[in-house]
């Protein structure tokens, strides 16, 4: 069965680190994935996305043809390392999408220097959750810092909420080759 | 069965199995077949594709050059190739313009060894300033293009176009859009061939492209392009062109035939599966999409028994073009659709694709449907790092020369949002276009500045430097001097003073040296770091008539810091909040992404984003922006 996961963040946040590290271990896993990047806000503050696509049953069943984009409504999984990026993915997503993103919210230079309001976490979630999509919504950033002295490993304490909800699909044996211990158990503290 | 997964992208074991992105799997497809030389200006979303060759840790290093420009690149891969080398030339789609001079004769004179030129497209424009189509470049260069649909392809097609350039005697051109470039798959490797060793170059009358002679090779050229585009892959061996590649079909008989290319073929096999149509259309995607192979698409047709051909395509509608007039010319008669559906502007994703499909197949009930957002994303633009000089660079200019400048932009860092210039357009547009608006307005309207990057200097500014110390232009040119080419990832420029292996560049260009060299009267120097510096060398110049130049010299902030540093005190800002009167001057003028709002709506700053330049201090009309020294718990570089 083909699956679809979408890492969305801003240029800075690790959006690439996440999503190489996924891909590692899908590849490792299954061997056969795909997908697409959008970088062009990367270092910039601008939104940032990876497309992950994969088909679980592995390369022992090798199914059909995987594009490196997919149908509306059809993402399983999506990680927020931002969380008002997610929005401009809503088409992608349906109920059935599990929705694992930080409560930090940036607004955008182009809204603060016109004093523009903007989303709250809290409205997020809501419009998530109206929705029917299940959201585990935390502040991995402050919990990150509590943890380890440092806001950057909000990434992997949300990877790892992230493979607790994948049902089996990765788990963090498959991370195993590809952190050091340290940062493995901080994909640990969370699952 | 995937073999282990391998990290080294320069293994010399085949079918080892690696991660890429799509420009990286190009790029092993050049290591694969042997490129002596590869040569690029660094440009997104294909900077990737030389980065991981020139590795210096890799075998590699050594043959792989930061040109000057596109243009120089250009040629300099084809005198490598004419000398019998095997040559990689790595650009992005505005790029090629600035390659299409030389472009345009290696068709008439052709090349030796095989010289691939690989392209990266940007529809969308996410990471340009356009999303020009630069496959149609090829319907006066004739040069081939090949489009690789997936990962393992780009590999495999990269490595295949070197053979296909030496049988064609013509460089290839390989096209990723950016979505693929940044993409990442998995691939399998194959053999590694060794660079050609000893060269040669000899005379050769087809390299003088006169009179007589370039008419002879423009027919030449257009004979080339005929066969391949008639090439059946039955003659005989001796008129075998190596390196075709099989197109992609799915015929079966049925009213619909989809034509499509590159990542969109698995997009369309897909959407058809989706609408539960695949029994409804048939489907083919050349490798090689120009010239088309009209007798592999014509085939196609017959077998299909098409009553119509559906072109899916980005932007302009290059398969169309070229199939359309194919289709006239045989006098059939058929419904051709295409650029009517999906629009020859923006990224074509698999939404536009199923949609279009679905309208034309009468699927429409069956389109999937994500959730009904209310809540609409807000555009987000990129800005200036923490700590980079452009920002206070632009804070000065508003301030001191006031918001009625008419104000030149040029590519690079210094054109991040929120886009302080009237213009902007392709590599120096700054200077060149502020020349003119000078000239128009003749000192009677308001006063005109410029700003270009230093690479961008360096690649072709330096001409309208020329120009415009000759003509005495009345601007003030800002040369924005961060010392790499640093919205690509921070490759050296020619002034940069270090190459890509760190070494010292003993021929380093000393930018204010150059200036004068060129002519200019006028040069100052100013650090962006001290606001008030920057504001008194722009208010000394301000009155000023005639052609000035300052270089705004300061290292980009991203790359100073990656150096070690010893020194156990650090500095760091922070705001006072009982002097703060919340003007916003720092969160909504400045806007370093290092200031956000607290719960009371306060600035405050984040100090694992601040990286201590001090333009927040300097702007605060209040002092409450105060700087600390802290003593570092490591003792040394954080």
């Amino acid at each position: 069965m083909i699956r679809n996961l979408v890492v969305v963040g801003i240029g800075g946040q690790g959006v690439h680190f996440v999503s190489t590290l996924l891909r590692k271990a899908l590849g490792a896993r299954y061997g056969r994935f795909t997908g697409y990047d959008e970088r062009g806000g990367a270092q910039r503050y601008g939104p940032v996305a990876s497309v992950i696509r994969f088909e679980d049953s592995g390369p022992e069943k090798p199914g059909g043809v995987m594009g490196i984009d997919f149908p509306d409504g059809s993402a399983d999984w999506a990680l927020g390392l931002e969380a008002s990026e997610l929005l401009r993915f809503d088409h992608k997503f349906s109920s059935d999408t599990i929705i694992v993103c930080d409560s930090v919210v940036v607004p955008p230079t182009n809204v603060r220097r016109v004093d523009g309001g903007y989303f709250s976490a809290d409205e997020i979630e809501r419009h998530y959750r109206a929705l029917g999509c299940r959201v585990d919504m935390r502040d991995f950033t402050g919990l990150a810092e509590r943890m380890s002295g440092n806001r950057l490993n909000a990434n992997l304490l949300a990877l790892g909420v992230l493979l607790g909800k994948m049902d089996g699909a990765l788990e963090i044996s498959d991370f195993a080759g590809l952190l050091d211990e340290r940062r493995l158990a901080l994909i640990g503290a969370c699952l | 069965m995937l073999n282990a997964l391998s990290s080294d992208f320069f293994t010399t074991e085949p079918g080892s199995s690696l991660i890429l992105s799509g420009a990286a799997a190009s790029s092993r497809g050049a290591y694969e077949a042997g490129a002596g030389l590869v040569v690029t200006y660094p440009g997104s979303p294909v900077v990737e594709a030389f980065d991981v060759l020139a590795d210096q840790a890799g075998p590699m290093a050594g043959r792989c050059h930061i040109v000057v420009n596109e243009h120089v690149a250009f040629h300099k891969a084809l005198g490598y190739s004419l000398a019998g080398g095997r040559t990689l030339a790595i650009m992005k789609h505005v790029g090629f313009n600035v390659a299409s001079d030389p472009a345009h004769y290696s068709g008439y004179t052709g090349i030796v060894g095989g010289m691939v030129i690989l392209l990266g497209s940007d529809p969308g424009a996410n990471c340009s300033t356009s999303e020009f189509d630069c496959r149609l470049y090829s319907l006066h260069t004739h040069l081939p293009v090949i489009e690789p649909g997936d990962f393992q392809e780009a590999l495999d097609m990269t490595r295949g176009a070197f053979d296909l350039s030496e049988s064609t005697g013509l460089p290839i051109i390989i096209v990723l859009p950016s979505r693929f470039c940044y993409g990442m798959g998995t691939v399998r490797t194959g053999r590694v061939k060794e660079p050609v060793g000893e060269m040669s170059f000899s005379r050769r009358e087809e390299l003088t492209n006169v009179g007589p002679r370039a008419v002879a090779r423009h027919r030449l050229l257009i004979e080339k392009i005929e066969r391949l585009a008639n090439y059946d892959g039955k003659t005989s061996a001796a008129d075998e062109i190596n390196g075709i590649m099989p197109d992609r079909r799915l015929i079966r008989r049925a009213e619909t035939l989809v034509v499509t290319s590159g990542i969109y073929f698995d997009m369309v096999v897909e959407a058809l599966k989706v609408l539960n149509a695949s029994a409804d259309a048939a489907v083919f995607a050349p490798v090689l999409t120009y010239p088309m192979n009209m007798t592999s698409f014509f085939s196609a047709i017959e077998e299909s028994s098409c009553g119509r051909v559906v072109f899916v395509e980005d932007l302009e509608g290059y398969l169309q073009l070229q199939a359309s007039s194919a289709i006239a010319r045989r006098g059939l008669s058929i419904e051709i659709r295409g650029k009517d559906i999906f629009p020859p502007w923006g990224a074509l994703d698999f939404s536009l694709i199923i949609r279009g499909l679905a309208e034309l197949l009468g699927r429409v009930e069956l389109l999937p449907s994500g959730l009904d957002a209310k809540r609409k994303a807000v555009h987000r633009e990129g800005t200036f790092c923490p700590g980079c000089p452009h920002r206070s660079f632009f804070f000065a200019l508003n301030q001191v020369l006031g918001p009625d400048l008419v104000i030149g932009g040029d590519i690079g860092c210094s054109s991040l949002p929120p886009h302080f210039s009237d213009w902007l357009t392709c590599m120096n547009s700054g200077p060149s276009i502020a020349a003119g608006v000078s000239l128009a307005l003749d000192g009677k309207g308001p006063r005109v500045v410029s700003c270009i990057g230093d690479s961008t200097l360096f690649h072709g500014g330096i001409q309208t430097i020329i120009e415009c110390a000759q003509t005495d232009s009345d601007q003030i040119c800002f040369i924005l001097d961060n010392s790499w080419t640093a919205m690509t990832g921070h490759q050296p420029t020619p002034g940069t003073g270090r190459g890509l292996d760190g070494r010292v560049n003993e021929s380093a260009v000393d930018i204010a040296a150059l200036l004068r060299a060129c002519g200019v009267k006028r040069v100052l120097k100013a650090d962006p770091a001290s606001i008030r510096q920057l504001g008194a060398v722009m208010n000394r110049l301000a009155g000023e008539k005639g052609f000035s130049c300052v270089v705004v010299a300061r290292e980009c902030r991203l790359q100073a810091r990656r150096r070690p540093d010893d020194n156990p005190w650090k500095t760091r800002f922070a705001v006072v909040s009982q002097r703060c009167r919340a003007c916003d001057r720092c969160y909504s003028v400045l806007t370093c992404p290092a200031i956000f709002k607290d719960d009371e709506g306060k600035p405050r700053i984040d100090d694992s984003l601040c990286v201590a330049c001090g333009a927040c201090r300097q702007v605060c009309p209040n002092g409450a922006i105060v700087q600390v020294k802290v003593k570092s718990r490591e003792g040394g570089k954080e």
